[in-house]
């Protein structure tokens, strides 16, 4: 998978080559001979935060084009729990600001914790965390597989195929949403051909009222 | 012919292509064929879809009786909306009635407001509460109920007829009223009326003229108040015709004497109902007529009322061999089967 690390980062966008691992704070390089650009001591954090303003302009376009989602991490630095709080005061002012979430991990739900969450902008989803988080490890896995950018288009298909067999109404509201996730990431010819192929796994004709009404949106998502 | 897609914009083209994807071998499907009824006009790509299918069937033609369904449903599609509940319609007519407009426009308006339309739609609950649907549909009656509406009937003291001077108007808007009444018998037929019963089928018409509240018991309701389909067109036509009568043109008994020779219940009616006036038929030639009457029309006062009013008013006209033939029938009493 392709890492990038602080200077080498893309800028954030909406072609395949914005994806794998990008180290925000810096990696080390390889080559132990080589110097690398690491973000450590306060004076780096004032140094790419402050005055180049590397991280904050990158988290800022992230924020625009993307659904930010937090693994693992509180973002209870200071220099990020401000920048996160600027995005979410800035919500209010430009609408194309993509929602946010983060993945909670314990073993009941915190109602304090998760009002912290939204009180900073973040939509915090809950999961049980036993099992050494097995819940969020299978989760990621399904969606690295659903993937629009490397996922495996035989899971997409396996997943149209389960999900119709159920007419719409009959569905759950997590089948139901992915389906109309699937429908509404693709261009028309990923369109087409999941709806041939939910049609020849004899969908009920429910599901094509999901994509009639996805197709006819003005306004369309791709991730 | 230019392809249904060609009039599209770039997105509905995507979705025309995503829903004929779908659709694609799956006409014959009872659930599409209720999908396609829940259609609304502003489901233009969705009907487009379908069109399409039907017409571009490369490989086989769709099997009875889907093919004849679905072109059922797109005769459906095609016609006027039914005016509004309302009445506000022949309002606005009157109004322009009024201003002196006599166009070929108001004409279409007007027509408009009465004129019997395909109606198809879905089994009700209280229809399939009482009627398992067969797996294997072999008529369209096993897909889906059809029938004819219209908007509902039309005061023509409303729209001021008595005073209308300009025959050639009259004459003009009788033509395309009668031809509105022509194209519903066809619709009728379509659907399963075999030209003569059931008369529901066309809708239902207790009386083919209006009748003023002045001949109503008070809160009586005109007969056919709450009747769609045939009856709001036909009632207007013979109001039209009635007026060129009263003005003492020509066209008026040609229409009438045109309805004699027609094959349809209605036009039998119409001519009976038009023949109660001395001035339009005379009494040799209602005699004859009525003399010739099979049973069902001589005796039918649900299918035919015109013809028992007509032999009731012009009774005492005939000759005496006429009234004689007629009351030996009378006294003879109707067939028992």
């Amino acid at each position: 998978m392709q890492t990038y690390a602080l200077g080498g980062i893309p800028r954030p966008g909406k072609s395949d080559d914005f994806s794998g691992v990008l180290h925000i704070h810096g990696a080390l390089d390889r080559d132990p001979k080589r110097t690398s650009d690491l973000i450590l001591s306060d004076q780096d954090f004032g140094e790419f935060y402050l005055r180049r303003r590397v991280v904050p302009d990158f988290i800022y376009d992230a924020a625009r084009l993307f659904h930010l989602v937090l693994v693992g991490y509180s973002a209870n630095d200071p220099p990020m729990r401000y920048l996160l709080n600027a995005i979410a005061a800035d919500g209010t002012r430009f609408d194309d600001l993509k929602e946010r979430f983060t993945f909670v991990g314990n073993s009941a739900p915190d109602p304090v914790g998760l009002e912290d969450w939204k009180g900073r902008g973040i939509t915090p989803i809950h999961y049980d965390a036993r099992n050494r988080h097995i819940a969020l490890l299978e989760t990621l896995e399904r969606w690295a597989n659903l993937s629009a950018i490397n996922g495996k288009s035989s899971a997409v298909d396996a997943e149209v195929k389960r999900i119709v067999r159920k007419n719409c109404s009959g569905a759950s509201d997590a089948d139901r949403d992915l389906f109309e996730h699937l429908i509404r990431r693709s261009d028309s010819n990923e369109r087409v051909r999941i709806s041939k192929f939910s049609s020849k796994h004899r969908a009920d004709i429910s599901w094509l009222d999901v994509i009639s009404e996805i197709t006819a949106e003005k306004v369309r998502e791709r991730h | 012919m230019r392809p249904y897609w060609a009039t599209l914009n770039e997105q509905d083209r995507a979705a025309f292509r995503a829903v004929t994807a779908f659709l694609d071998g799956r006409l014959e499907e009872r659930a599409t064929v209720d999908w396609g009824l829940k259609l609304e006009r502003n489901d233009s790509v969705n009907r487009l879809a379908i069109l399409e299918l039907i017409d571009n069937q490369h490989e086989r033609m769709l099997a009875e009786p889907w093919r004849s369904a679905w072109r059922l449903i797109e005769e459906n599609w095609k016609s006027l909306p039914v005016e509004d509940h309302s009445g506000t319609g022949e309002y606005r007519v009157q109004r322009r009635l009024r201003s002196g407009d006599r166009s070929g426009s108001l004409i279409t308006s007007i027509v408009q407001l009465v004129a019997p339309r395909l109606k198809v739609e879905a089994f009700s609950d209280l229809q399939l509460h009482y009627r398992k649907l067969p797996k294997r549909p072999k008529s369209i009656s096993d897909l889906f109920s059809t029938g004819l509406t219209s908007g509902r009937i039309t005061d023509p003291t409303v729209l001021k007829f008595s005073d209308e001077s300009d025959a050639a108007f009259l004459r003009s808007l009788a033509l395309a009223l009668d031809s509105a009444v022509v194209a519903g018998l066809e619709i009728a037929r379509q659907i399963g009326w075999d030209g003569d019963r059931p008369l529901w089928r066309v809708g239902q018409i207790h009386r083919v003229y209006f009748v003023p509240a002045s001949e109503r018991a008070d809160g009586q309701h005109e007969p056919d108040e709450f009747h769609r389909g045939i009856a709001p067109s036909v009632k207007l036509l013979h109001a039209v015709i009635s007026r060129l009568v009263d003005l003492g043109n020509s066209a008026g008994i040609e229409f009438v004497q045109k309805w004699k020779v027609t094959d349809s219940p209605i036009h039998q009616r119409l001519w009976a109902a038009m023949s109660r006036d001395s001035r339009v038929t005379s009494a040799s030639e209602v005699g004859s007529m009525l003399l010739a009457l099979d049973d069902r029309r001589f005796w039918s006062l649900n299918d035919y009322p015109e013809i028992a009013e007509l032999r009731a008013k012009r009774f005492g006209e005939f000759e005496a061999s006429v009234q004689a033939a007629l009351m030996a029938r009378i006294r003879k009493l109707p067939p028992r089967s």
